[in-house]
């Protein structure tokens, strides 16, 4: 073991040679760093060519950032303090950086990790509300068998081209293995349509023509009415019916 | 764009967010989001590395310069109209090994993802192995990006990937990170590992699924 010098110091100080090789180390310094023979040997991988690069006899009475390892190989930020006695040994006192900065910065590391959890949390609870739109949507045009020639669909809420499409093939399906030739759409619960809703609606009811249905849509305001003659509409015998009520009586669906 | 990295540095320095995001969008008007990843704000972190070296700057800047830039790439998400993320394509997870508190890279490659209409989940730096488990096995990503900056992380790095490749719905595991170049024959071996040595190389994996012999970092 090296003599000890600076053992006055409440601060860990090394005597080094030109090599970096450690002469002297104070009481502190014995306490807090394990004893490598090479200075090198103690800062972390990262530092050491800042520390070859500024620990240099042409840079006397210098302070430089490093990070280095602890005894217990906790890797701390300090100010190395260099002072050069003669152009081949060097006085070197190792500062840790105020616990002040250091906890600052732990605290902002916390803070964007909490703000990164959240935005977690948030997209997570996205994804769960998008699912139960999902179901609440497929759930907005159930069909309904009325007798062997006449399906009801209800359609609910607002119609968008997601809603059609989330209804589409399910509904396609149920009218295809059903016997009824006629089928009624009752939107007497449809908020808004959109424009892409619309053009969801045109291709519904074009593959329901093909099909060789006769839709009657009942229950639709005159705008809306209007907006679907846009479409050719007497291309696909498409009936409307102001109400519900009226469309069963045309077809003789009594209760 | 080489002209801009010295001024953005001197901005991301300052904590001039203003004028660095300014300087960005004069950047994107001209050039694709990959240029700019690569040629303005790499270089420019780069060069906030090499100013510590020369004992410039300290560490509490380096701190700053990293908040601004993430709150730039943020903030660039952002800007682009918020497509959602296409029914098709993957699903990717991504995050730092513990201890690893560089991530700029990861938020890069995530931006990236985004772009293509992956359904991201970004997780952040210094991730336990348990934790990044969990998720991966709950969610089931498709694919899986580490980062890494350090070589000593390279043990952990090892961890993780082996951990991942006994998942029974084998993910693909990219790797990128300042020390990835370094990494390439490590993993050669993986058939379910790529390992990224620039933004070039993650556009190129994601149109094709294969990263190419001719590699970014040499123009």
């Amino acid at each position: 073991m090296q003599e000890q010098s600076n053992n006055h110091l409440p601060l860990p100080s090394f005597k080094i040679d030109k090599n970096y090789d450690i002469l002297e180390r104070s009481t502190e310094a014995v306490k807090h760093f394990k004893a490598e023979r090479s200075f090198l040997a103690i800062v972390d991988e990262d530092s050491v060519n800042k520390v070859k690069h500024w620990l240099q006899p042409e840079h006397d009475q210098m302070r430089i950032e490093v990070n280095v390892f602890t005894i217990d190989e906790e890797l701390i930020l300090v100010d190395l303090y260099v002072g050069w006695i003669s152009e081949l040994h060097a006085e070197v006192l190792v500062v840790k950086k105020d616990e002040a900065f250091s906890r600052v910065m732990n605290q902002l590391a916390q803070l964007r990790s909490r703000l990164q959890d959240t935005n977690m949390q948030l997209m997570v609870e996205k994804e769960r509300l998008e699912v139960t739109m999902e179901e609440n949507r497929q759930l907005s045009a159930p069909f309904i068998t009325l007798n062997d020639d006449v399906a009801l669909v209800p359609m609910f809420g607002d119609l968008d081209d997601k809603k059609i499409r989330s209804v589409e093939d399910k509904l396609l399906k149920q009218i295809y293995e059903d016997s009824a030739d006629d089928i009624i759409f009752d939107f007497t619960a449809v908020g808004k349509i959109s424009d892409y809703g619309m053009v969801g609606l045109k291709n519904l009811l074009q593959s329901l023509s093909v099909m060789g249905m006769n839709v009657t849509i009942a229950g639709v305001d005159r705008s809306v009415a209007a907006s679907f003659q846009q479409f050719e509409v007497q291309k696909w015998n498409l009936v409307f019916q102001h109400s519900l009520e009226s469309a069963l009586k045309s077809m003789n669906v009594t209760q | 764009m080489h002209e801009y990295v010295e001024k953005f540095t001197e901005y991301v320095l300052a904590g001039d967010d203003n004028q660095a995001s300014r300087l960005v969008d004069s950047a994107m008007a001209q050039y694709t989001k990959t240029e700019v990843f690569e040629q303005l704000i790499t270089p420019a972190m780069y060069r906030v590395g090499t100013l510590w070296e020369e004992n410039k700057i300290s560490v509490a800047d380096e701190h700053l310069a990293t908040a601004v830039v993430d709150m730039i790439i943020t903030s660039l998400d952002q800007k682009e109209p918020q497509e959602e993320a296409l029914p098709d394509t993957g699903k990717v997870l991504l995050g730092g090994v513990e201890a690893e508190e560089h991530y700029l890279g990861l938020k890069m490659v995530s931006s990236r993802f985004k772009d293509y209409r992956w359904n991201v989940r970004y997780l952040g730096p210094n991730l336990p192995l348990s934790h990044l488990h969990t998720m991966a096995q709950m969610w089931k990503p498709d694919v899986i990006v580490l980062s890494v900056a350090l070589a000593y992380r390279l043990p952990s790095v090892i961890e993780y990937v082996d951990t991942f490749s006994k998942f029974e719905h084998q993910p693909t595991i990219l790797i990128g990170g300042r020390v990835a170049p370094k990494l390439q024959s490590t993993f050669s071996e993986y058939n379910n590992v790529f390992v990224l040595v620039g933004l070039d190389d993650l556009d190129q994996w994601i149109e094709t699924g294969k990263v190419g012999s001719v590699h970014a970092g040499t123009k």
